[in-house]
């Protein structure tokens, strides 16, 4: 299970370790059930399965620590970092103790208890309540009243490796190795993030979660950086579908499965297909999942172009049919595709699947 | 025995039973940091500490 020997090395530490004097220093609390919980305060990616919060009795958060990537769940959690984190937040409650720090207005509050379907399908049968039900439920009702911005809440978490940020992690957010928009910016490894749009962060766990906070229709982010003592602000141009993430590992998402991966043409391949250029998501099949032909999803294969789909060709975010069904349609609903195969044009169906978690 | 082959699972009994074992508003054996498992309780132990509190939101599915 996911963060297990991190989550029993924590709850473990001995009080003669260095983990275990800081965390000698707090009030510990590892909390299992979310029922009474504020789930408003305690806002997150709801598919992280374990999290944690460095707070004060006045329920004012200094920091987040944990968070994960579609890689894994355990990419970013590290007994040093954890470390510096604690030791962080130490100064930091010192600092709030002192009047140094502002309070910040508490969030509406929410309540599972709140949730309609958490209520009718997992509280009212006394079935726990998951961390991940609460962001599949909250979603559905989105979708169900209209309010669902699937860029926003279906792909919650951006990776900022998209950005060309690859952390040195025991470090907590000093920079590793830089690529891409963030090396054009000016980054460069050994830098330490402070602030992401002028919001301190000071683990991966901050940084992710403001980074989530940005519009998903923003050009540019503003990260201020320390190097060797000196504050530096770094304007990063987000590349397209910067948002974008494999969803596969959220068991419940409201994602339509497609089960197909596909790869956009280049615009001389759409020309030499007589399809659109600029705009047309049309792309090539490469890889059909094994559900497809267990749950009669499609009949798709390998190297089918689809260029179309109920007629349209082009979008102004998706990039392929397989991007535009995901987010243009909801889960478990048919589309007809417009196909080319072995150079001939056909059209097909295909059902797109609701995910059901396991229980 | 099954758990004799995975020591994931051995891990996870072990843990599960030092921390349901105590069953109670909190846990620890000696050298070990004392845990709540009660938010409330969490706060009035911070409170009256006057300490920052670590919160840790595990999700055993």
């Amino acid at each position: 299970m996911a963060g297990r020997a991190f989550d029993a090395q924590v709850v473990l530490s001995p009080t003669d370790s260095a983990r275990g004097k800081l965390l000698s220093q707090y009030v510990c609390a590892r909390i299992t059930r979310m029922d009474d919980i504020d789930v408003g305060l305690f806002d997150r990616d709801w598919n992280n399965t374990l999290y944690y919060f460095v707070m004060n009795a006045d329920e004012q958060i200094y920091m987040r620590y944990g968070g994960r990537d579609a890689r894994s769940p355990d990419s970013y959690l590290n007994l040093n970092s954890l470390e510096l984190a604690l030791a962080k937040g130490l100064e930091l409650h010192g600092r709030y103790q002192r009047g140094e720090l502002k309070k910040v207005d508490r969030p509406k509050p929410l309540f599972p208890r709140e949730i309609p379907l958490l209520v009718e399908r997992t509280i009212s049968r006394n079935a726990c309540v998951e961390c991940h039900l609460i962001g599949d439920y909250l979603n559905v009702h989105r979708e169900q009243d209209g309010k669902l911005d699937k860029l926003t809440h279906m792909y919650r978490s951006p990776d900022i490796r998209t950005l060309g940020i690859e952390l040195d992690v025991p470090k907590g957010l000093v920079v590793k190795e830089v690529r891409g928009s963030a090396a054009a910016a000016g980054m460069q490894p050994g830098d330490r993030i402070k602030s992401i749009n002028g919001t301190p962060v000071w683990t991966f766990g901050d940084l992710q979660y403001q980074y989530d906070k940005v519009n998903r229709n923003a050009e540019r982010i503003q990260i201020t950086i320390d190097r060797a003592g000196t504050l530096i602000d770094v304007s990063i141009a987000l590349p397209e579908r910067w948002w974008w993430t494999d969803l596969t590992f959220r068991q419940w998402t409201i994602e339509p499965r497609v089960y197909f991966d596909s790869v956009a043409l280049t615009d001389q391949e759409k020309r030499d297909q007589g399809l659109l250029d600029r705009g047309g998501f049309a792309s090539k099949v490469k890889r059909v999942d094994m559900f497809a032909e267990m749950t009669k999803s499609h009949e798709l294969r390998v190297g089918d172009i689809v260029f179309g789909v109920d007629g349209v060709q082009r979008d102004e975010v998706a990039n392929t049919a397989e991007l535009f069904i995901k987010l243009r349609k909801t889960a478990g609903e048919t589309v007809t595709l417009d196909v080319i195969r072995d150079g001939k044009r056909v059209q097909m169906k295909l059902k797109t699947y609701k995910m059901s978690f396991r229980k | 025995m099954r758990f004799m082959r995975n020591p994931e699972l051995l891990f996870s009994i072990v843990l599960a039973c030092v921390l349901l074992g105590f069953g109670s508003k909190s846990f620890a054996q000696d050298n070990e940091i004392r845990w709540f498992d009660n938010y409330r309780e969490t706060i009035q132990e911070a409170k009256r500490t006057q300490k920052p509190i670590f919160l840790e939101f595990r999700c055993e599915p």
